[in-house]
């Protein structure tokens, strides 16, 4: 063998190596779930979900660094149970959803936390504004699907000022932070 | 709810309240007439903005969406106003022609170029300017020639306090809030003008009512569940003061600002009717 083959064995071994590592997920929208939280006069708390939505992640535990997230929400698909009020979230007052038909999350750096707690930055757009935040997120665990498929679990937490995203309407009365709770279950590619 | 009670006071109350107050002032002021509408117009436009503002926390600069426009459209309205006060022929067509136009680009522009067609983009812009000047052109000379200024202000306040309340329940309820601060300023305006009634309305008024109320209504249409009948209604509801015997006829004139006042509101009811039976409430209180 010489030195030539050699090296070609040894790069083709280490590529093999890390593709092994890094895996690509995407997004199983029946098993997943984008949930909102805000809270309402200061009495109580209204839940609402985005029923479509799409995302893909590349996750290596071993190197956080080469992780990445992408997610995008439909804000047309925004529901409270309460369909007067989902017609009022998607208008101008607040979503403004056809101006601004998506929402999206690209992350710009992961950091590992523990063996299931990350912290993932990124850019947050919403209303065509984009600001940075940063994601809590939980692996909850790893396995095989209903049909043998590997998928990936996590659920992460973030808390957002809608007021930094131009969505002002009926503040203080309904509060301006607002928790999103993603709860992803995806299928490795 | 206290804290929106509050918020509807300060934003909706109290700018009605105010220019109330200030036009009361100007139309008692010894000025020539002519020089008193861009006054009462700055006080319109300028209560609009601060009721905007107070609803929708702050006025966003620079303005990225449609709604953002708004209190922007209005004090260009009173500047358009003005100089079609003190301009005449082709010159007065072009400013006005050039306020309609600018009007139906910041509304439209977000929204239909780059996602439209080009030919369908230039075609709602077209039309949309055509439909601002002609109503108005209509509304400023039919009505002097026909109507008190009274009763083309009922006209008017009429429209757009109802058209709140429809685009409220066509899903925008703080477009609704401020177009019913609109309505509220017109409606102290009509009031006034009822006691110490002026020989002409001008152009001012009529111009900062067809551009804000246009944009209020294309808003609702174009981002909101308003249906466009529903907007067509409104929009030919000030209208309805044409219908009937001019004022240059005599009579009563508390009995013919009544039955203006009634066909006005004939048409508000017809676009109430479309409003509900296009988009029906579902009658859940959130």
């Amino acid at each position: 063998m010489t030195v030539r083959s050699t090296l070609f064995c040894a790069l083709l071994a280490a590529a093999t190596l890390t593709s092994a590592k890094a895996d690509n997920y995407k997004i199983d929208p029946v098993h997943s779930a984008v949930l909102f939280k805000v809270g309402h006069f200061g009495v109580g708390n209204i839940y609402g979900r985005f029923d479509t939505f799409a995302g893909d992640f590349v996750f290596d535990p071993s190197e956080p660094a080469k992780d990445s997230v992408k997610l995008e929400i439909i804000t047309d698909s925004v529901d409270t149970n309460a369909p007067d009020r989902d017609k009022h979230l998607k208008s101008p007052d607040f979503l403004n959803a056809k101006q601004f038909p998506t929402a999206t999350f690209k992350s710009t750096a992961v950091k590992k936390v523990d063996d299931k707690n990350y912290e993932v930055t990124g850019d947050f757009t919403l209303r065509g504004i984009t600001k940075p935040v940063t994601v809590a997120v939980q692996v909850i665990g790893t396995g095989p699907g209903p049909k043998g498929e590997p998928r990936l679990g996590t659920e992460s937490t973030v808390t957002l000022k809608r007021s930094d995203f131009d969505v002002k309407a009926f503040l203080p009365a309904v509060t301006d932070e607002v928790e999103l709770r993603i709860a992803v279950e995806a299928i490795k590619q | 709810m206290g804290s929106l009670i509050g918020q509807g006071i300060v934003g909706i109350v109290l700018p009605a309240l105010l220019a109330l107050i200030l036009n009361g002032l100007v139309l008692r002021a010894a000025l020539a007439e002519g020089r008193k509408w861009p006054f009462i117009g700055l006080i319109i436009a300028g209560c609009f903005a601060f009721s905007y503002s107070v609803l929708l926390g702050g006025i966003a600069f620079p303005p990225r969406e449609a709604t953002h426009w708004l209190p922007f459209i209005a004090v260009g309205a009173v500047v358009f106003g003005t100089i079609l006060q003190f301009t005449s022929g082709l010159g007065r067509s072009v400013v006005r022609l050039i306020a309609a136009m600018a009007t139906a680009w910041t509304v439209l522009q977000l929204q239909i170029f780059g996602r439209w067609p080009l030919p369908i983009s230039v075609e709602w812009l077209v039309a949309v300017t055509l439909i601002l000047f002609v109503t108005s052109r209509l509304i400023e000379r039919a009505g002097a020639l026909r109507n008190t200024p009274t009763e083309i202000l009922l006209g008017m306040a009429l429209a757009a306090g109802f058209g709140g309340v429809a685009l409220f329940f066509g899903g925008s309820a703080v477009l609704g809030q401020i177009c019913n601060t609109f309505g509220l300023l017109l409606a102290g305006l009509t009031i006034l003008t009822f006691f110490l009634p002026p020989a002409q309305l001008g152009p001012v008024i009529p111009l900062i009512y067809v551009l804000v109320f246009g944009s209020l209504l294309l808003n609702g249409s174009l981002f909101s569940d308003l249906p466009w009948a529903t907007a067509g209604l409104f929009w030919l509801a000030p209208f309805g003061v044409l219908i009937g015997p001019p004022a240059s006829s005599g009579g009563n004139r508390n009995l013919r600002l009544l039955l203006r006042g009634l066909i006005v509101l004939v048409l508000v009811g017809l676009a109430f009717v479309a409003l509900f039976l296009i988009s029906p409430p579902h009658g859940n209180e959130y």
